[in-house]
């Protein structure tokens, strides 16, 4: 390994494990206002304020109704909600698809509206333009709010103050099916432990399109959602965060969402996400390493940025550790016409431990069982098991998926700096 | 607008903590370089004995000629001595590469297989005259610095040792040392040695990558009985 390799290797090292380092001891100092927040079982509400849900659906005709249907089931007066679905531009049969709900469902008051195809950014717009709500809630049309959710995030606003912009939902995927989902079923899980610590720090960076909740006042005044971003989600909570309002996380608050079922989606759904978010740290770059914005502009907004080198990184030293050597053998088989029987003659099993390359192990070893403590401890904290497969499914999940996503991070930093557009 | 709160004690206890045990993994690669190191010199005094072992069989065939079962002695000891060179020496070479504070010890032990390999090829080239031994030969001279091709020439080689066991000893030289160890550059004004890879099969030079085709047909003909290629 030459030295700028090695530099290279020590430097991600040294960030990723600063990192997991510094999540860990943020946990163990808030495990005490975790642990209280957990008690709370029954959320009395002593004002119920007017919420708008925009539901933007574009060719959702899967699952638009059951999410409309999910709304039926909200621990929350029908009379203090209003439903907008903003139909933008589907092909498919959205539109009846709505109507059938605002038929089979009189009880909730739903507002539809039909527009061209001009994106979700546009869409949540049309529906921030007729809103009557104090508070604006946004749920993509593909997913499902838990009964309490609702309840428990006007609870966050009944009591939060008037900074209090933004409250975003504990999100989970809705009935995985397959092995990518239930990969993405522990990204989610994972996701949750770390919005919450983010949001005890200030620092929380997304607004997850599956039912955030905004101060639709603040939200009018700021412009609304960019329209022209390809995250509006990320996009709204570097704003909020640039205008230093707060953003708080619901950890209990819990919303079901489809994702995606294979690989190509999944690059498509990621490569949107991962673009965007280099856009958006270009576009607040000014908050970057700036103290006024606190753990937000000295910590959160680097290591977005230093995610992006992880996942190239990732990337490169599996192809340098792995990939290589195996090109090499094949190399090596190619030459000699694939005479693999000769070079199986007179196999000599020649390891020493001493050939173990104890930097690497150690390297390896030690960021595995800080991502596993953060495993279970994410797990406990999304009161979510593990499954009878779950080492297995972990196993996966740092061996695959961190790969999987690394390589879609690779190819994202490409088409962004090839300008490659992409529409929501 | 949000007070936010100042989190550089935790900033500075996370820094703390991740010196620790990033110190703790340099320190692991210390003590592994320096048992890679121990090691390394044990296997260069195994070497060392094996040598001497076999010189000393060198010499007992030059007083006692007709003892033939000397020569089945120093067949197969040579054979096994140069095997556990090459997985030795393939090792040591990683080990080097690898290790960032003993460049220079490993350096020495590198010199010391060259030098070792030297010795072997001659004291085959003398088993073949005195034992009539039906072997071959091949001095390979590359270079790590300035030969790309040379890899694949290894390859090669490597293949060939595998095929033909005993009967084929390949003796890597590597040049890239000539400037420290002397003996290199009088071998290879010995064979008018310029270009790298080459080959010495038997005493004839081939410059050069030689292709397999090539190298197996170079091989077989080498050999005093045409059935070993069979």
């Amino acid at each position: 390994m030459n030295v700028a390799i090695k530099v290279l290797l020590f430097t991600l090292y040294l960030g990723l494990l600063y990192s997991l380092v510094f999540f860990f001891l943020t946990f163990l100092e808030k495990t005490g206002i975790f642990k209280k927040e957990n008690k709370r079982k029954v959320i009395h509400l002593k004002h119920y304020p007017m919420v708008t849900i925009a539901v933007p659906a574009h060719n959702e005709e899967q699952g638009v109704y059951s999410t409309l249907a999910s709304l039926t089931r909200l621990d929350y007066p029908k009379d203090r909600m209003e439903i907008i679905v903003v139909n933008d531009g589907s092909t498919d049969n959205t539109e009846a698809e709505v109507k059938r709900a605002i038929k089979d469902f009189p009880e909730l008051k739903i507002i539809l509206i039909n527009q061209r195809n001009m994106g979700k950014g546009a869409a949540l717009n049309k529906a921030l333009e007729i809103a009557t709500g104090e508070l604006f809630a946004c749920l993509d049309a593909d997913s499902v709010v838990e009964p309490k959710t609702l309840k428990k995030m006007v609870y966050m606003f009944n009591t939060g103050g008037k900074e209090l912009a933004l409250v975003t939902p504990a999100m989970k995927v809705k009935e995985p099916r397959n092995i990518l989902q239930r990969l993405q079923r522990t990204e989610y899980i994972i996701s949750i432990l770390l919005q919450r610590l983010l949001a005890r720090m200030d620092s929380i960076y997304v607004a997850p399109g599956p039912f955030s909740v905004y101060r639709t006042s603040i939200i009018r005044k700021h412009g609304g959602f960019d329209h022209t971003s390809i995250t509006e989600d990320q996009e709204i909570a570097y704003r909020m965060q640039y205008h230093n309002y707060k953003i708080a996380h619901c950890h209990d608050g819990y919303v079901y969402t489809e994702c995606p079922k294979n690989v190509f989606k999944l690059f498509r759904q990621r490569n949107r996400w991962y673009r965007g978010s280099l856009i958006n740290l270009l576009k607040y770059r000014r908050m970057m390493l700036n103290k006024s914005y606190g753990h937000f502009g000295v910590f959160q907004m680097p290591l977005n940025l230093f995610s992006f080198f992880l996942g190239a990184g990732s990337v490169f030293f599996f192809v340098y550790f792995f990939i290589r050597p195996l090109a090499r053998q094949v190399r090596n088989l190619y030459l000699t016409d694939f005479d693999i029987a000769t070079w199986l003659k007179d196999f000599r099993f020649n390891f020493n431990i001493l050939d173990l390359n104890v930097n690497i192990l150690f390297v390896v070893a030690a960021l595995f069982v800080f991502s596993l403590v953060v495993m279970f401890i994410a797990h406990r904290n999304a009161r979510e098991g593990l499954g009878h497969r779950g080492f297995i499914s972990l196993l996966a999940y740092f061996l695959v998926y961190y790969l999987l996503l690394g390589l879609f991070c690779c190819l994202a930093i490409i088409e962004l700096g090839l300008g490659k557009k992409q529409k929501w | 607008m949000v007070k936010r709160e100042s989190y550089k004690h935790m900033y500075i206890i996370a820094g703390i903590i991740t010196a620790l045990i990033f110190s703790l993994g340099l320190l692991l690669g210390l003590v592994l370089d320096y048992e890679r190191l121990q090691y390394a010199n044990r296997v260069t005094k195994q070497q060392e004995v094996n040598f001497k072992s076999l010189q000393l069989n060198s010499v007992l065939l030059d007083e006692f000629k007709s003892k033939k079962e000397l020569c089945s002695i120093l067949q197969v000891s040579l054979q096994q001595v140069l095997t556990d060179l090459g997985y030795s020496l393939e090792r040591i070479e990683e080990y080097e590469k690898e290790s960032d504070i003993n460049k220079e010890e490993y350096e020495l032990i590198l010199r010391n297989y060259l030098l070792d390999n030297i010795r072997y090829w001659l004291i085959a080239r003398r088993g073949m005259d005195m034992c009539n031994m039906d072997m071959v030969t091949i001095l390979y001279f590359f270079s790590e610095e300035t030969c790309d091709i040379c890899p694949t020439q290894g390859t090669l080689l490597t293949y060939y040792k595998k095929k033909y066991g005993n009967d084929l000893l390949v003796f890597p030289i590597n040049v890239d040392l000539r400037k420290e160890e002397k003996v290199v550059p009088v071998l290879m004004g010995i064979f008018e040695i310029d270009t790298y890879p080459t080959l010495v099969i038997n005493d004839k030079k081939y410059e050069g990558l030689v292709n397999r085709e090539e190298l197996g047909k170079l091989i077989c003909a080498s050999f005093k009985n045409a059935s070993k290629c069979k």
